[in-house]
């Protein structure tokens, strides 16, 4: 049972990136839960108290206006983990942090992960680093919004969701895609037809699956390629773990 | 609220299987405009035509053609 757990801890690649010596003395604190698409992880204000390494779904970073919309600043899969500025004092979300793939998560509250943060330099460094890495995320993707249509929107969001949840199945509803892109649902639901029709993806309601992975990246603006965690991982020196079986 | 249906046209179809509940035709037409913007907004359209090239046609829940315009027409958020 302690190794189906350890397993499911490190499909989280931040977590499989640790030193072993880390990673045994962590692996005592940490849980598992299932959290359902839909779940707000952190209000803006609200203490970053707990921390999320997502194994199988997929958490998004908004930014919320104050006519209320939510604009998405980044997402965080297998690949990453959210609330890590809790393990460095007391610190608080500017952002909401909700799931919006529901999955199975790697937590420990953020207490307990200061203390390993202080015992091992070399998760101090993974934070430090990973948080650059999210960073120039954030930083691509504003521009991204400001910059490209909908069409390299779509195509670039789905192929970033694909490689976040290491899945080509995405239990996505055309609503929530057009919130995450700032468009009018009517606006996806004829480029999801016309990547329909182009054999790139097939979609039902509340589900999409990416057919035909090439297809995405030539209608995809440049965004894609720089958002790779696994690009992003070799600038910013962000060693991420393999245990995780890549999408892309 | 009556449901409205924003169909794209050209060659091809591409059609708007999901509708959307609007007030009234005024706010269908709003929306309308909205969405060709966003669709052409430094887009050169998926089929590999350009979407301004393209015709959006508005129908009612019944089928009936409300108002149609080519895509090139819509008007911006400044009424331009």
């Amino acid at each position: 049972m302690a190794d189906v757990l350890t397993q499911g801890h490190q499909d989280n690649r931040l977590l499989a990136a640790l030193p072993q010596d880390a990673f045994a003395a962590m692996s005592r604190e940490l849980r598992q839960v299932s959290l359902a698409q839909g779940k707000s992880l952190f209000e803006p204000g609200a203490p970053l108290n707990e921390i999320y390494f997502p194994q199988s779904g997929m958490i998004s970073l908004l930014v919320v206006t104050s006519d209320g919309r939510a604009v998405e600043i980044s997402t965080i899969g297998r690949e990453g983990a959210v609330g890590l500025h809790g393990a460095l004092g007391e610190r608080f979300s500017f952002t909401r942090a909700v799931t919006q793939i529901g999955g199975r998560f790697s937590t420990i509250p953020a207490g307990r992960f200061a203390q390993f943060v202080r015992e091992h330099a070399s998760v101090r460094e993974l934070i430090v680093r990973y948080t650059e890495l999210l960073w120039v995320e954030a930083q691509q993707i504003a521009a991204c919004n400001a910059a490209h249509d909908g069409e390299a929107r779509l195509c670039r969001w789905l192929l970033q969701t694909a490689l976040r949840t290491g899945s080509d199945r995405l239990p996505l509803t055309q609503e929530l895609i057009a919130e995450m892109l700032v468009v009018r649902r009517t606006t996806v639901t004829l480029l999801a037809q016309s990547l329909q029709r182009a054999g790139a993806i097939r979609y039902s309601r509340g589900h999409i699956e990416i057919l035909d992975r090439e297809k995405l990246k030539q209608r995809a603006c440049e965004c894609y390629s720089i958002i790779q965690h696994e690009n992003l991982s070799l600038k910013t020196g962000v060693k991420l773990g393999n245990n995780a079986q890549s999408a892309d | 609220m009556p449901m409205y249906y924003f169909h794209l046209r050209d060659n091809e179809k591409i059609t708007d299987v999901d509708g959307t509940d609007l007030v009234d035709l005024a706010a269908a037409r709003t929306h309308a405009d909205g969405v060709a913007q966003e669709l052409m907004f430094k887009s050169t359209g998926i089929l590999g035509e350009e979407w301004s090239k393209w015709t959006m046609v508005v129908h009612d829940g019944d089928g009936l053609e409300l108002f149609s315009f080519l895509m090139s027409d819509a008007k911006n958020d400044n009424g331009g």
